[in-house]
């Protein structure tokens, strides 16, 4: 049989299981497509062939061997170039890092889905050292959308959202610290996890923002979503801000469905006034999962604005050496950003981190009587790229800060959620659905009935 | 107080982007060029509001939990 490249990769896991299809082959039909339709969608940064090649050669072989195969035998996968990949300067989406030495092994992520049998196709592009929402980039060019390429693909994980949409990588990885996995789901339609802030470890990827960084699979399957989690779990020392939890598989659970779920519509921060196409997501998420109750979730935008200065602040001085000596090494979109939050009051930074812990403290109250919340993702379908400006509810704001205004609040105080697709007539458009920290197996329940109601479908676009 | 608004009793404080950029960018050994000013102060700006909004938090006075903790690890084995 020949492979399809828009097929679950629970599925293409068990035909090279069942030696219907080889690893090998189900890997060079993803290659060429790669070679045939990434120029005009530029989710790669890097394809690993021969890699790639011999770790599929490694499955067929303990196949034929009668070794035990891991749950993703033969699924290719791909990361966000921030993740160190054996061999390769892991670049971050700068031009500066790429002069750093190739990484001697792998991040810890990366090798979880490795050991579970999948095959790394490479590394993909980003929003320079991720302080981005757009998939724009001044070294590498624009990440385009695959379901209209003269649209933006959404950032910074830019690259793991539009190779996923695009059937050039059933699985992928990406990192989001305001809404970097969220927002490029919701342009490009696919399904993504933000894990609990400390459910991943981040060994031996590159840092943004360390208060905030989170890690995380994208798929266009709820199941390959949890099959993907439940490998990247577990505890690794080399992380500080790892919580060092067993692991807790989704997998078991993932059909066990809604019911008895208390569900609540996000409010007041999150309302979707004059944003037709979130609206009518959010609309058509909180029927099929019965919510009928809201919450207001009063302080949101505080923690937006926490997070605001926590990530100006502590990204900044990370990269503040490389802005004393290589400014003009920096994408300008970025630089003039970090250049001001290098400036910022540590009593901003400060008061920051109580305000994080103050609406952390009131949503913990919140869940007392609620198990998941739905709010939408971005404002809007994708924006075309180049595009400076955005319509939020009547006013023109910068683009680049507000693609991120209902994801950041979220992330500010770590707690999980599943990005699901809707497609109305138009283009996708994504909800977040949240729960309490360390709960990502109810998210991944709903997200699955959503699936199954047909509400949410990751569809294929027409490329090429 | 409404959510992310500045309350009352917390007016909003004097921010001058442009003296602030011209006194720290020597204290951080940054140069900030013509071409950059512009947006450099448009987002110290921007960063200012966010911190007028955050400062009216209605925290309690006793509470200090910085986000990240500091764990001491055990020494490093080496073979």
């Amino acid at each position: 049989m020949s492979p399809d490249v828009f097929a679950p990769a629970h599925r293409i896991a068990a035909q090279v299981r069942e030696g219907d299809v080889t690893a090998v082959a189900v890997t060079e039909a993803f290659l060429a497509r790669i070679a045939a339709l990434d120029p005009v969608v530029n989710a790669f940064t890097d394809v690993t062939v021969e890699r790639a090649l011999a770790q599929a050669r490694a499955v067929d072989n303990a196949r034929a061997t009668g070794a035990p195969l891991g749950p993703l035998a033969g699924v290719p996968f791909a990361a966000k170039n921030l993740f160190d990949i054996e061999g390769l300067p892991t670049r971050a989406g700068s031009k500066i890092n790429r002069e750093r030495q190739p990484a001697a092994r792998d991040a810890v992520l990366v090798e979880r889905l490795t050991a579970a049998g999948a095959v790394l196709l490479g590394g993909l592009n980003m929003g320079e050292y991720a302080y981005d929402f757009t998939g724009e980039n001044a070294h590498d060019g624009p990440c385009r959308n695959p379901h209209d390429p003269a649209r933006m693909a959404g950032g910074s994980s830019s690259g793991s959202g539009a190779a996923t949409a695009a059937g050039f990588s059933p699985l992928s990885l990406g990192s989001d610290t305001n809404g970097s996995i969220r927002v490029p789901s919701s342009l490009c339609g696919v399904f993504g996890l933000k894990p609990s802030y400390g459910r991943l470890p981040r060994s031996r990827s590159f840092p943004f923002c360390d208060s905030l960084d989170h890690l995380g699979p994208f798929a266009r399957d709820v199941t390959d979503l949890a099959t993907a989690y439940d490998a990247l779990q577990g505890p690794d020392a080399h992380d500080p801000a790892c919580a060092q939890r067993p692991r807790e598989p989704v997998l078991p659970s993932l059909q066990a469905g809604i019911g008895g779920l208390r569900i609540a519509v996000a409010g007041g921060h999150f309302a979707t006034d004059d944003m037709p196409e979130a609206a009518a997501a959010v609309a058509r998420v909180a029927q099929a999962l019965g919510a009928t109750q809201h919450v207001a979730l009063e302080g949101a935008a505080i923690a937006r604005a926490a997070a605001f200065l926590i990530t100006n602040s502590e990204s900044a001085t990370f990269h503040l050496d490389r802005l004393r000596e290589r400014a003009d090494d920096f994408d300008p979109e970025t630089r003039d950003r970090f250049l001001a939050g290098a400036m910022l009051p540590v009593a901003w930074y400060v008061q920051a981190q109580r305000a994080r812990r103050w609406f952390h403290d009131e949503m913990m109250r919140v869940f007392a009587d609620v198990d998941l919340i739905i709010a939408p993702a971005t404002p809007c379908p994708a924006p075309l790229v180049g595009q400076k400006t955005l319509e939020l509810r009547g006013e023109s704001v910068p683009l680049r800060p507000n693609l991120g205004l209902f994801t950041q609040p979220i992330s500010a105080i770590g707690l999980p959620v599943a990005a699901v697709p809707v497609f109305g007539a138009g283009l996708p458009i994504g909800v977040q659905i949240i729960a309490a920290p360390w709960r990502e197996d109810l998210c991944l329940r709903a997200a699955f009935a959503l699936q199954q109601e047909g509400v949410c479908e990751a569809r294929a676009p027409v490329l090429g | 107080m409404g959510a992310g608004g500045v309350s009352e009793t917390h007016p909003k404080t004097a921010f001058d982007a442009a003296r602030h950029c011209d006194a720290m960018a020597p204290v951080l050994g940054l140069t900030i060029t013509e071409s950059q000013r512009l947006v450099v102060l448009q987002f110290l700006t921007i960063a200012h509001g966010m911190a007028e909004i955050v400062r009216a938090a209605p925290l309690d006075e006793a509470s200090l939990e910085l986000a990240p903790v500091f764990r001491p690890g055990a020494p490093e084995v080496t073979a």
